[in-house]
């Protein structure tokens, strides 16, 4: 546990982190960026939250099942999503020209337009999900295995 | 040999991997011994990025792009795929 | 002995690299480029998205993002799986 200033601030910080995670995620298809890195960065917020606070305060929040579980639907989603054009080969873009997704943004340069893209954002928020669980699963645990792995229930 | 003075950005990767070679082979200590392995895929990341460079280009996105030839796409998305195997 | 040896052989594979090296093709003009060339066009009819570098990632080359995201899986996994037996050793004995 760190001073009082330390963890005020972190609690203020972690949504403005959270927040800017999700932006890389959402417009992985008009600027730099998508599902890995989006993800990366919401797993950075997650281990300035355990430097401030105790494994224990942490530990009440993230519970370990829930993160699991998070983590292989968004593997399962995007397997399905890859799944869902086997009519013409497998991973094809079948939401391209439908009214959902599909809007074909004008040739050469042109400010972007979020409703196009395809299957593809759908795919980049499957991937954002599936690293941000399974490396805050990670870091969860290696920080109990450093701390002596005491009081354990 | 005429094209040496213009392959700068080869040359570094080369001397990455080089050291990162020296760190591996010659070194007890198990931190320091990572430290050469992440050496190592860094010198491997920038070799691939720097293949890919066209003179005078620009990142190969559409969203408000200036004037000017794009850069070869597929060895930068090679190269997100090797960053994310070596977490 | 041993260090003397190891040290020539660096240097001779350290030689072989640059020499390597010195010999692509000069820095900013690649030849054999007519894939690139033929994404560049056509990704923003095909796919429908201003980034090129993520309809590669995606949709071009997707088998690639699938099998790299069953090593995240693999990796993730074995570690859970490991120090699960620690924890439960420690508090077992």
């Amino acid at each position: 546990m760190l001073s009082k200033i330390v963890r005020t601030v972190t609690n203020e910080f972690m949504l403005f982190i959270a927040v800017f995670g999700l932006y890389i995620i959402a417009h992985g298809h008009l600027t730099p960026g998508g599902g890995f890195q989006g993800g990366a960065v919401i797993v950075s917020g997650v281990v300035m939250l355990l430097v401030a606070f105790n494994y224990q305060e942490v530990r009440k929040v993230l519970r370990e099942r829930v993160l699991t579980i998070m983590e292989s639907t968004g593997a399962l989603i995007f397997i399905a999503l890859a799944f869902a054009g086997i009519g013409a080969v497998f991973f094809y873009n079948f939401l391209v020209g439908t009214p959902i997704l599909g809007r074909i943004p004008g040739p050469g340069p042109n400010p972007g337009d979020i409703w196009t893209g395809g299957v593809i954002p759908l795919m980049n928020l499957a991937v954002g999900i599936k690293v941000a669980a399974g490396l805050s699963a990670v870091v969860l645990a290696l920080a109990l295995f450093s701390s002596g792995g005491e009081a354990e229930e | 040999m005429e094209h040496i003075p213009l392959n700068f950005p080869f040359l570094a990767a080369a001397l990455l991997v080089g050291i990162a070679l020296y760190i591996i082979i010659f070194k007890k200590n198990l931190v320091k011994l990572i430290m050469g392995i992440a050496l190592l895929a860094s010198g491997v990341n920038l070799f691939l990025v720097a293949l890919g460079y066209r003179a005078g280009g620009i990142a190969p996105i559409y969203t408000d792009a200036p004037e000017g030839p794009m850069v070869m796409s597929v060895p930068q998305a090679l190269t997100l795929t090797s960053i994310v195997i070596k977490w | 002995m041993r260090r003397v040896t190891g040290l020539i052989s660096l240097l001779v594979l350290v030689a072989f690299l640059v020499w390597g090296v010195a010999l692509i093709h000069p820095f900013g003009y690649p030849d054999a480029s007519d894939m690139d060339d033929y994404i560049i066009e056509n990704a923003q009819e095909e796919t429908g998205s201003n980034n090129v570098v993520s309809s590669v990632v995606f949709d071009y080359r997707g088998f690639d993002t699938l099998g790299e995201a069953t090593i995240l899986f693999t990796a993730v996994t074995g570690v859970l799986l490991l120090l699960r037996t620690q924890r439960r050793r420690k508090e077992g004995s």
